[in-house]
C-alpha cells in the first residue's frame, strides 16, 4: 500500500489494548484512517497489528504502560505526529484474576483516568473517547458521594494518594475491579466537561460476559461455573461477541451519538438485571 | 466553524435524510418554492435542529451559483442532499430534462467546488433510470461527462428523441446516476464522495394523491405484486442515505442504490414484466 505522508488530512484512531473488543473495535473504526494500535504485550501488540495490516487497515503500533503517565503521554504525542486524533478507544485493563488489586487499582482506576487527561490535550474537535468499563461497575453497592466525587473529578495524581484507595485500604481484587469500572464510568462525566471544551465528547460502555480469549480461560478457570450461573440466570442466556461491543461502540464513537457524552451503555445480555432482581448473588 | 448540510428540495425525502444527518450540523433547506423551504425549518427547527433557507431553481446556473455562496457563507459545506425534481406527471419532457438532469449536473458540478474534505453528496433519482433499457456505451459517457452548459443538446435529448414525459423522466434518472459516477472522481480528488439512491414507491402526500388518482391502480398493482409487498416510507430512503453519508460509507462512491422494494425486478423479471 502507498505510504501516505502524515498530516491533518489523516485520521487517527487510537485503540489502546489490542484484545478481543479492541481489536474488534479497530477493525468496526479503522478503515480509512490511520490505526495506532497500543498494548503493554508486545508480543500480543505485533501479533495484532500484522492481523490488521493483512486486511489491510493502515496500521502503527506501540508499546504503552497506561499506569505511567510518561509512557501515555508519550503515545497521545505519537498519535498527534501522525495527524488529526478523532478517535480514542481505551481497552486496556486487568482483570480480578489477573493480579492484586494495586495493580488493578493503578491499570484500571488510574490508568483511564490518566489516558482521559493525556488525550484530552490532542483530541481533535469533533472527536470523540470511549473507555472500556466493566457490567461489574454496576455490580458496585452505592458509594458515599465524597468518594464518587473524587473517582470522578480528583486529579488523577491526587486520586491515589485518596484514603479509600491507599494500600491495604481495598481488602481484594473484586473490590478493586468493581471500584475501578465504576470510575470508569463516574470519570466520563469529568472528562466530558473537559473534552467538551474542544468540541469533543467521551463515553463509556460496560460489556458483560463476551467471548474473548480471556473470558474462555475465566470459564475454564474456578469461577467458571460463577460466569455460566451468570449467563444461565440474564434474559439473553448467552455470551455476546466482540464484535456486538463493536457494533454499540461505533454509534458512540459516531456522528450518531453527538448528543451523548459523560454516558455510559451497559451492554450485558441483562446480567445486571439479573442481580437485581434476585436471581443471581451480588459480589459486592 | 459550522458544518453545513445543503438539502435541495424539501420534500419529505430530502427532509427524512437531513433529519437523520443533520443533528449538530447547519441544515439549509433550498426549494424552488420559499414557502415549502420555510415550512420544512419551521418542522425542523421545532424539533431542534439549526436551519436556514434558501430559494433555489435548479435549472438556473446563477441561481446555483448563489445558493453556494449561501451554504458556504455559513460555514464549511459538508453535505449535499439532491432531492429536488419534478416528476413526469408534473411537467413536459423538456421541463424534465431541465430540472432533473441538467440541474443534478449544474448542482454536482458547483457543489463539487466546494465541498469540504471528507463531505458526501447523494442525489435522489428514481427507479425509473433503472427500468431505461441499456443505452449505448457513447451515451452512457456523454451523460456522465459531457460539460453541463452542452448536456441538454446532446443528440438524443432532443425532442424528437423522447417520446413521452415518462421517457424523459427515465433518460434524467438514469443520467443521475452515471453523472455521478463521473462526480465520484472530481470529488474523490478533494476527499469526498458521492452517490446515488433510486428510490421506488415512497410514501409522501404526492404518491398518496398518485395512489388514489387515475394512474393508481397501476401503481397499487406494483406495491402488491412487489417482493416487498408494501410501499416504502421517507424515513427508510433517510437510514440508507446515513449510511452513504457517514463514516462507514467510506468506502462507497459513485454507485447507485435501489430502494424499492424488488419492484425493479418484478419488472425485469417478474410478474410486473412487460406483456
Amino acid at each position: 500500500m502507498q505510504e501516505q505522508t502524515p498530516g491533518k488530512n489523516t485520521e487517527v484512531v487510537v485503540v489502546i489494548g489490542a484484545g478481543g473488543i479492541g481489536m474488534a473495535i479497530a477493525r468496526r473504526q479503522g478503515f480509512g484512517k490511520h490505526i495506532l494500535l497500543a498494548d503493554f504485550n508486545e508480543t500480543l501488540l505485533e501479533t495484532a497489528a500484522q492481523e490488521l495490516e493483512r486486511a489491510s487497515y493502515k496500521v502503527s503500533s506501540r508499546k504503552v504502560d497506561v499506569s505511567s503517565r510518561d509512557s501515555v503521554r508519550a503515545l497521545a504525542e505519537e498519535a498527534a505526529s501522525l495527524g488529526s486524533v478523532t478517535q480514542v478507544i481505551n481497552t486496556a485493563g486487568v482483570s480480578p484474576n489477573m493480579a492484586p488489586p494495586d495493580r488493578i487499582l493503578a491499570v484500571d482506576l488510574y490508568g483511564s483516568a490518566v489516558v482521559f487527561e493525556e488525550f484530552g490535550r490532542v483530541i481533535a474537535p469533533g472527536g470523540a473517547g470511549l473507555i472500556v468499563s466493566s457490567m461489574a461497575g454496576h455490580m458496585s453497592s452505592p458509594l458515599p458521594p465524597e468518594q464518587e466525587r473524587d473517582l470522578a473529578f480528583a486529579p488523577a495524581d491526587d486520586l491515589m494518594r485518596k484514603p479509600f484507595l491507599a494500600p491495604g485500604a481495598v481488602p481484594n481484587s473484586m473490590v478493586a475491579y468493581i471500584l475501578s469500572k465504576r470510575a470508569n464510568q463516574l470519570r466520563v462525566q469529568a472528562a466530558s466537561i473537559a473534552w467538551g471544551k474542544r468540541g469533543a465528547r467521551v463515553n463509556s460502555i460496560s460489556p458483560g460476559i463476551i467471548a474473548t480469549p480471556l473470558a474462555q480461560h475465566e470459564l475454564n478457570s474456578p469461577i467458571g461455573d460463577v460466569y455460566r450461573a451468570m449467563i444461565e440466570a440474564s434474559p439473553a442466556k448467552r455470551m455476546a461477541s466482540p464484535d456486538e461491543v463493536a457494533v454499540a461502540a461505533s454509534y458512540l464513537l459516531g456522528p450518531d451519538a453527538g448528543f451523548v457524552t459523560g454516558s455510559d451503555l451497559l451492554i450485558d445480555g441483562g446480567v445486571i438485571a439479573a442481580m437485581r432482581a434476585g436471581l443471581l448473588p451480588s459480589p459486592a | 466553524m459550522k458544518q453545513v448540510i445543503v438539502l435541495v428540495g424539501a420534500g419529505l425525502i430530502g427532509q427524512a435524510i437531513a433529519r437523520r444527518v443533520g443533528a449538530g450540523k447547519h441544515v439549509l433547506l433550498a426549494d424552488l418554492r420559499q414557502e415549502n423551504a420555510e415550512a420544512a425549518a419551521k418542522i425542523m427547527s421545532d424539533a431542534g435542529f439549526d436551519v436556514s433557507t434558501a430559494t433555489v431553481d435548479v435549472s438556473s446556473r446563477p441561481s446555483v451559483e448563489a445558493l453556494v455562496q449561501q451554504a458556504t457563507s455559513v460555514g464549511e459545506v459538508f453535505g449535499l442532499i439532491q432531492a429536488a425534481g419534478v416528476s413526469p406527471t408534473q411537467a413536459s419532457p423538456e421541463t424534465i430534462l431541465k430540472v432533473d438532469l441538467y440541474g443534478t449536473a449544474l448542482l454536482l458540478e458547483e457543489f463539487g467546488k466546494v465541498i469540504g474534505r471528507g463531505g458526501t453528496a447523494v442525489v435522489i433519482a428514481s427507479q425509473s433510470g433503472h427500468r431505461l433499457p441499456a443505452l449505448t456505451a457513447e451515451q452512457n459517457s456523454a451523460l456522465a461527462t459531457t460539460p453541463v452548459e452542452e448536456l441538454l443538446r446532446l443528440p438524443f435529448l432532443q425532442p424528437a428523441q423522447v417520446k413521452d414525459s415518462l421517457h424523459a423522466y427515465q433518460l434524467a434518472k438514469r443520467g443521475n446516476s452515471l453523472r455521478v459516477m463521473a462526480e465520484a472522481v472530481r470529488w474523490g480528488k478533494r476527499g469526498a464522495r458521492v452517490n446515488t439512491i433510486s428510490p421506488g414507491i415512497i410514501i409522501t402526500p404526492l404518491a398518496k394523491d398518485e395512489l388514489t388518482g387515475p394512474r393508481g391502480p397501476g401503481y397499487r398493482r406494483m406495491i402488491e405484486i412487489s417482493a416487498a409487498g408494501r410501499a416504502g416510507t421517507p424515513d427508510e430512503v433517510g437510514t440508507l442515505a446515513a449510511l452513504l453519508m457517514g463514516p462507514d460509507g467510506a468506502f462507497i462512491t459513485g454507485s447507485d442504490f435501489l430502494i424499492d422494494g424488488g419492484v425493479t425486478a418484478a419488472y425485469w423479471f417478474g410478474d410486473l414484466a412487460p406483456k
